[in-house]
């Protein structure tokens, strides 16, 4: 069986502009990217930066619409994003009412807002994990948060497993898949309408899921530490390279961006909601 | 029991015969609750020399999917060495020699999740070899394998162990994985019930089912044919070397 | 049932630049009552095609028929011819949930909509049927059992839906060799009721004895398809796949190629084949008996 092509998290080799980046100045834009994407609450910044994000994906040779799919995972997060907003975040006119429930105005502006805001921070992971080694990318996490060493954070560590749950999450997808295939053939259904079947069906799922997502970090734990992998030690990752003149663009690039960005949004007043 | 630097030994069990703890042993994965595990003299219960005993002993597990650790294959076999706090020039001669041995070295920028099960397996004794070993335990690699890339593997460990002198403990439900062993230990209900040649054990059928375990069906031919009357060699356990028993004397 | 494939393909990821072909022109029938194992090497299609043949895939080219039925088409017809198929995964075992193996059988019939007696009646028929004794097995822990049983207590699982299609995604990977020939022996048992079996392993030698035909592919296309006697010479000359006969059947093929003479009507449609160990001690004994009085 095959995982279909893409997915949050798994690495797609390429020659790309993007892909040839070095790892710590790619995940030191993406974060910068994120916190731009967190300071910004309207929706003309979300528009600007979902084409900048377009754009590069289209440089990484991926296009925005693939980098979409891969976060199919992620979709249920998103829905119950913006169902909890329609339905507990109350202020302005109400909009529609349904019983005793209310779905009031900022409710779904706030609601539309945060599912944006989460989808953008997504696609970037997204954009970032499909265009960088995993290992390579927890090894730049390693190094820029290297000053936080000495306070006693094991920046190293904290890298590595990152770098392993980048690694894991299309593995663990495909199980979910095929243990969700596996019960529906026995007649689970996640949707059934009586809430005793719904709950065994939920429990047929995630029971098997739970233990093999326990086993798995187990043997992985036992084959890192056969490979002499130890907590706090002293990694030195292969890959160390100096920076380029590419790197320095794609700086001068995003640095440009999130000024454009900054400058549409002063311009555009902040009609957005919950600043 | 044993084994000494340069052996092949191939370690035989059924499901539940203890196989899978003795082999967590040699390394230091499990520690003894009683009695000890010293390899080159240094037991596997001291803390201090436990990267050591872990540099000198690779391990390679069952399931290729739960020991790969990086996402491309290069930087899997990197994993290893860049533990040890190698140079990176060191590193690279390192990668590069492990994914040429194992055949990788065409393969070494794809993705892991592209790879086959075979190239999984080989890719995980790749990342062993990168730490230059002077043992391999592999715990039941091929069981997951079709008969093409477990021949590989095969082929592998006995090339190792010939040009190398790479000890081998091999850990397997199935005797027909015998591949260049010299020597067969077997295991039933967590004791040791035998130890010897292959020729000696393998074609000893009714013994090896009492333990659980199916003789070799190549051992069971020549055993046939011996008792029979025609003269094929115990120690004619491969099909290479019945064919050319059995044709060279026909 | 009976399973009718024609022309069949499948596009993973169709219509984006991932695209990959993982079968196409696959042309193959199955008669009711018949045992077929789908076997080839890793990213073959050999999963894929089970997949589509249980429905969980739509075709994205091609025709695949079961009882006349489009399989992965929509409707209560569809439905109902779905509802008989059995799916075996790969590694069973991991699927099971419950806090009893009686519960975990029980699951698959009662999410049907049977009523409880009669799911615990067919429960205990399923686990009788892999030789598990449903008062003794039936109330234990699934983790307390060997993977063996484990895979067992999955299989049941399947059969107490009383499948008229059963297929099986390697049901015999990672078994030691008791459990194994318990497995087979039982898959026989099904076969003699007249269950149509579909298994999907790379384990080909386990079934030479046993399955009526055997569906090879390679890179997504049928590279051999018939009964052992008619598969195996064509895989043999096929480095790949030879290494992937058993080492009985290799040995038969070497002596053959070396002129050794057992080859006669070993292969040849009327012939019996040579399976097992006694087997191949005969026919050697046999050749070399005509050799010394010519």
């Amino acid at each position: 069986m095959r995982a279909s092509g893409l997915m949050l998290g798994r690495y797609l080799p390429g020659a790309s502009p993007v892909h040839t980046l070095d790892p710590r100045v790619k995940l030191g834009l993406a974060s910068a990217l994120g916190i731009l994407i967190f300071i910004c609450t309207d929706p003309v910044s979300y528009t600007v930066i979902l084409a900048g994000l377009s754009l590069a994906a289209r440089a990484a040779g991926l296009g925005l619409v693939l980098l979409a799919r891969g976060l199919r995972p992620a979709v249920p997060f998103l829905l119950f994003t913006l169902t909890a907003h329609l339905l507990f975040t109350r202020g302005g006119e109400p909009l529609l009412a349904a019983g005793p429930l209310i779905m009031y105005e900022k409710g779904a502006a706030l609601g539309v807002l945060m599912t944006l805001r989460l989808l953008l921070l997504l696609l970037t992971a997204a954009l970032l994990s499909s265009t960088t080694p995993p290992l390579a990318l927890s090894d730049a996490g390693g190094s820029l948060l290297h000053p936080l060493r000495r306070l006693g954070i094991p920046a190293g560590d904290l890298a590595v497993s990152a770098s392993l749950a980048f690694r894991f999450i299309p593995t663990l997808w495909e199980e979910a898949q095929r243990l969700a295939r596996a019960q529906a053939v026995r007649g689970a259904r996640l949707s059934d309408a009586n809430p005793a079947r719904r709950i065994r069906s939920y429990l047929a799922l995630l029971v098997p899921l739970f233990t093999s997502v326990l086993e798995r970090a187990d043997h992985l734990r036992e084959a890192m530490e056969a490979r002499c992998f130890k907590s706090g030690g002293h990694r030195v990752p292969w890959r160390g390279r100096l920076l380029t003149v590419k790197d320095a663009a794609a700086v001068l690039i995003t640095g440009a961006f999130a000024a454009l960005v900054w400058l549409i949004r002063g311009w555009s007043g902040g009609v957005g909601v919950g600043s | 029991m044993a084994v000494e630097q340069g052996e092949y030994v191939l370690i035989a069990g059924a499901n539940g015969s203890g196989k899978s703890t003795l082999a967590r042993h040699l390394n230091g994965l499990l520690l003894p609750t009683s009695g000890e595990v010293r390899i080159m003299g240094r037991p596997t219960h001291d803390p201090e020399d436990i990267m050591e005993i872990r540099y000198a002993v690779g391990y390679v597990f069952q399931n290729p999917e739960n020991q790969i650790v990086a996402g491309v294959v290069q930087d899997d076999v990197a994993f290893g060495p860049e533990n040890l706090g190698l140079d990176p020039s060191e590193t690279r001669i390192r990668v590069e020699e492990s994914l040429r041995a194992v055949h990788l070295w065409n393969l070494r920028e794809r993705s892991v999740f592209a790879l086959s099960g075979g190239e999984k397996q080989r890719l995980a004794l790749a990342g062993v070899l990168a730490m230059r070993p002077r043992c391999i335990v592999l715990d039941e690699p091929c069981s997951l394998l079709d008969g093409a890339a477990r021949k590989g593997i095969l082929d592998l460990l006995a090339q190792f162990n010939r040009e190398h002198g790479t000890a081998i403990i091999y850990f397997t439900h199935d005797l027909a994985e015998i591949g260049a062993a010299r020597r067969v230990v077997l295991l039933a209900g967590g004791c040791l019930v035998a130890d010897g040649r292959p020729a000696d054990l393998l074609p000893e059928a009714h013994l090896l089912k009492s333990f659980g375990l199916e003789a070799p069906p190549l051992a069971v031919v020549g055993e046939l044919l011996r008792s029979a009357g025609v003269l094929v060699p115990r120690r004619a356990l491969s099909v290479k070397e019945m064919v050319e028993a059995l044709c060279g004397s026909g | 049932m009976r399973i009718r494939v024609k022309d069949l393909g499948y596009v993973y990821d169709h219509g984006t630049p991932m695209a990959a072909q993982a079968l196409s022109g696959i042309d193959w029938e199955v008669r009711p009552g018949e045992f077929w194992v789908v076997s080839g090497p890793s990213g073959s299609g050999k999963t894929t095609l089970s997949l589509l043949l249980a429905g969980l895939l739509p075709p994205t080219s091609g025709s695949l028929q079961v009882d006349g039925v489009e399989i992965s088409g929509r409707g209560s017809v569809a439905e109902g011819v779905r509802r008989r198929i059995g799916v075996v995964f790969q590694f069973p075992e991991h699927q099971l949930f419950a806090g009893s193996v009686m519960e975990d059988v029980v699951f698959g019939p009662r999410s049907h909509g049977l009523p409880a007696r009669e799911s615990e009646a067919r429960a205990e028929e399923a686990l009788r049927m892999v030789g598990l004794d449903p008062s003794a097995v039936g109330p234990r822990i699934p983790r307390e059992l060997s993977g063996g049983q484990r895979r067992l207590a999955a299989v049941a699982g399947i059969l107490a839906l009383r499948p008229s299609l059963l297929i099986l995604d390697e049901p015999t990977a990672g078994l030691d060799h008791p459990a194994r020939v318990r497995l087979l022996e039982i898959l026989a048992g099904l076969h003699r009721e007249g269950i149509t079996i579909v298994a999907v392993s790379h384990r080909i030698g386990d079934f030479l004895s046993l399955a009526d035909g055997f569906l090879c592919l390679e890179k997504g296309r049928i590279f051999a398809s018939g009964d052992s006697r008619q598969v195996v010479p064509a895989l043999a000359v096929t480095p790949g796949w030879r290494d992937g006969l058993p080492d009985v059947v290799r040995l038969m093929l070497s002596l053959e190629e070396r002129g050794f003479g057992v080859g006669d009507g070993v292969w040849a449609p009327e012939g019996n084949g040579v399976w097992t160990p006694e087997e191949a001690a005969e026919r050697i004994l046999t050749a070399l008996g005509g050799r010394s009085s010519p």
